[in-house]
């Protein structure tokens, strides 16, 4: 049997993994060495006497390439803020059990860092979106006129409570299925605000069955505030807005039985919902409601475009307070996110281009994994 | 004042949290970790309210004999039915934390549960599935179960669909996919729990990782047990938590399956034919719209369909070499993937936008719906 010396891997290197809290471990680098089978990593810590351990064994074909051809291995095992040491050995098939082993790399400690270097764009984004919004801001504050198109189904907004009060029936909005913590539920509030504002002067009733017990507290104080600044103090009632269930089809059996029985001539549906949109739009559909209705489930989407007569769609849901308000430094948030908007269609556009050329990087901009 | 308050705490608490997230740091996570923890506990007295509410209403339906007034009985009875149930399943046998006896690890090798492991684990008050298997990872001991797949090689099939899960970006981060058991039903939601993370598919549960070690858990409906890591050098197998669910047989299961199930199943079965009279609607091919919405909606159902998409197709169009077998498919998947994926891509956008434009609104003190004003 005949053996060959075999050279230890080069230029090992050891760097705790970047944008991590400690726990991702150490990344170990080197150069591969020729006529290696396998690759195991040794590792000590720096301040003892103790020999070093095998930590891990990769087959050489099965070790991980990087882009310049140097191998790796990440050891997650290590504890936080403890100084290593590493070292790589070759070994080879060889019945001698050939093993060449590499110098020591420089002491290296796995610690928590300040900045997740792979949300860079990210932040990038979010700033300049705040900018643009604040600019924006500051212009609605100066006086400037913002433009914005109309949406159908909020213009239908007065029509539907003036036959609510023409037919001397309440008008139910459901909030939809998700808690305060949601920017859909707080778009859902505005719009029963606006929508309150508009039955409160007509006397008309408002009965919001509610999903969650926080967003019902925050409904009650809403139509209260709007009784008292319409002069209707006496409209208000606790037992209008209320808490059915947290249960999804629990509460759906609940608010559908109330449609039934109290034919609503109008119904909201606003907010966060899942399967249960269908179910509630075509009871209401079912008792002869207006049905105003509005989103961000995108898969909830098309049920409610089937199923209602006016449909908010995509960011409309966001924008309809600022709309039903006229507030003018809410509309100048919103010509910030369409100017945003504007920038992200024509980044696409320019990556379409860019890809036909095989130029990749604005491809590789948009598809970072954190 | 009082108004001015919750504003700046408001927008201080988001910046503090948006922050927060550019920043991968323990300490940053810990921060954001209590703040989760006390938006849990506000959530109770916020449910105490909830249910006050409830009681109010109903109580007034009932004592001004309003119309329908009899159904606010029946909310009281199925208010107080399973409350009471559970207390007399407590009474008659009260839950029981396990105590395991300690030098189990010794026992313990990969392959299948030992029977004096099992023997212990169960004189400690657990239920344990028919086949468990043992599995050391690195210092640390893992049991499954056999049904759930264990995910080493997860494909980008896997990892996708759990993105639609919302899986969170840490817990892909952390544990690299590799160490995620994955149940056999792929409808997995990921709930935050602090540092730990749920895999929950329906009411079962599949995994819980604790401070960032994996631990698991049964998906068995009579007890959950948490069991693990093994810490070096240590002669038992710690158990986190174990606690026993009522046991099947009990009034609060058989109230729970024989009643909450099957009315929550027929709810939720009344879908299929409202899609059907909704799809009426949307169909009746009145603009050209309404018309396009037809043709995608029919070849979608015609591809959907194995009847037609297979034996139909064949036995019409089988003569036509020039068509793939799969064309059905291909026009569905190409439907899906391209007009509507576009449409829905655009309204995803918009919607993030609308998102982002209404978290500033609130952090900048500008949109307070949130307090109710």
């Amino acid at each position: 049997m005949t053996s060959w010396a075999i050279e230890p891997p080069t230029e090992v290197r050891a760097v705790d993994v970047l944008s991590d809290d400690g726990s991702e471990g150490i990344q170990i680098t080197w150069n591969p060495a020729i006529g290696s089978t396998a690759y195991r990593i040794l590792r000590r810590e720096a301040f003892s006497a103790d020999e070093p351990t095998e930590i891990g064994e990769i087959p050489a074909d099965q070790a991980e390439h990087l882009k310049d051809g140097r191998l790796r291995y990440i050891d997650q095992t290590t504890q936080i803020k403890t100084a290593y040491v590493y070292q790589v050995a070759t070994s080879t098939d060889d019945s001698d059990d050939v093993t060449a082993t590499s110098e020591e790399t420089a002491i290296v400690k796995a610690v928590g860092n300040l900045f997740h270097r792979k949300k860079s764009w990210i932040l990038v984004f979010i700033v300049t979106f705040t900018a643009l919004t604040l600019v924006f801001i500051q212009l609605a504050r100066s006086g400037r006129k913002m433009f914005i198109r109309n949406i159908s189904a909020l213009d239908a907004v007065e029509e539907s409570v003036g036959r609510a009060t023409e037919m001397g029936r309440p008008i139910f909005f459901i909030p939809g299925l998700q808690g305060l913590d949601s920017p859909a539920t707080i778009a859902a509030i505005n719009i029963f605000e606006s929508v309150a504002s508009e039955a409160i002067q007509d006397q008309t009733r408002m009965v919001a069955p509610s999903f969650d017990p926080i967003v019902m507290n925050v409904m009650q104080s809403s139509l209260k505030e709007v009784c008292t600044a319409a002069g209707r103090p006496d409209m208000y009632s606790e037992d209008d807005v209320f808490f059915v269930n947290d249960r999804q089809f629990a509460y759906v059996a609940a608010v559908d039985g109330m449609i039934a029985r109290d034919k609503p001539a109008t119904v909201f549906l606003q907010g966060y919902f899942y399967a249960e949109s269908l179910i509630l739009a075509e009871v209401a559909h079912s008792i002869g409601a207006i049905q105003i209705a509005g989103t961000s489930s995108d898969t909830q989407l098309p049920f409610f475009i089937a199923a209602c007569d006016y449909t908010l769609i995509g960011e409309e849901l966001f924008a309809a307070g600022a709309y039903i308000k006229k507030d003018a430094l809410q509309l100048g948030t919103l010509k910030a996110q369409d100017l945003v908007k504007l920038l992200l269609f024509g980044l696409m556009v320019l990556g379409g281009f860019l890809v036909v050329l095989d130029i990749n990087w604005i491809l590789n901009l948009f598809s970072t994994t954190l | 004042m009082k108004r001015q308050i919750p504003i700046i705490l408001c927008s201080l608490l988001g910046f503090c949290l948006v922050v927060r997230y550019f920043i991968p740091h323990r300490l940053s996570q810990d921060f954001e970790s209590t703040v989760n923890d006390w938006v849990r506990i506000l959530a109770v007295f916020a449910f105490v309210i909830g249910l006050g509410s409830l009681i109010r209403v109903h109580l007034r339906r009932i004592a001004m004999k309003v119309s329908h007034w009899q159904y606010s009985i029946v909310v009281f009875v199925g208010l107080l039915l399973m409350p009471l149930a559970a207390l007399v399943d407590f009474v008659k046998t009260p839950n029981q934390l396990a105590s395991l006896p300690a030098n189990l690890t010794s026992k313990l090798q990969n392959g299948p549960l030992p029977a004096t492991v099992r023997q212990a684990l169960t004189e400690g008050g657990l239920s344990l599935p028919p086949v468990v298997t043992v599995e050391s990872v690195g210092k640390r001991w893992k049991i499954q179960e056999q049904r759930q797949q264990f995910a080493t090689d997860a494909s980008s099939e896997i990892i996708t669909q759990l993105d639609q899960g919302k899986i969170d970006r840490i817990l892909r981060q952390k544990f690299s996919v590799r160490d995620l058991q994955l149940p056999e039903s792929i409808e997995v939601t990921v709930q935050s729990k602090g540092r730990r993370w749920l895999l929950e598919s329906g009411a079962l549960w599949y995994l819980l990782i604790y401070q960032n070690q994996i631990l698991t858990v049964s998906r068995d409906t009579t007890a959950a047990y948490i069991v693990g890591p093994n810490p070096v050098g240590s002669g038992d197998l710690p158990v986190y938590a174990s606690r026993k669910f009522s046991k099947q047989g009990s009034s609060v299961n058989w109230l729970f399956l024989n009643v909450y199930v099957p009315l929550d199943a027929t709810m939720f079965s009344l879908l299929a034919f409202f899609i059907a009279s909704a799809a009426y609607r949307a169909f009746r091919a009145r603009t050209m719209d309404a018309t396009l919405l037809l043709l995608a909606g029919v070849i979608l159902m015609f591809a959907n369909a194995p009847l037609l998409a297979n034996q139909f197709w064949h036995s019409v169009f089988g003569g036509l070499n020039f068509l793939p077998d799969a064309f059905p498919t291909l026009v569905k998947d190409w439907i899906l993937q391209v007009p509507g994926m576009a449409a829905r891509r655009a309204i995803q956008i918009g919607l993030a936008l609308g998102a982002i434009s209404q978290s500033l609104r609130i952090l900048l003190g500008i949109d307070r719906a949130w307090m109710g004003e």
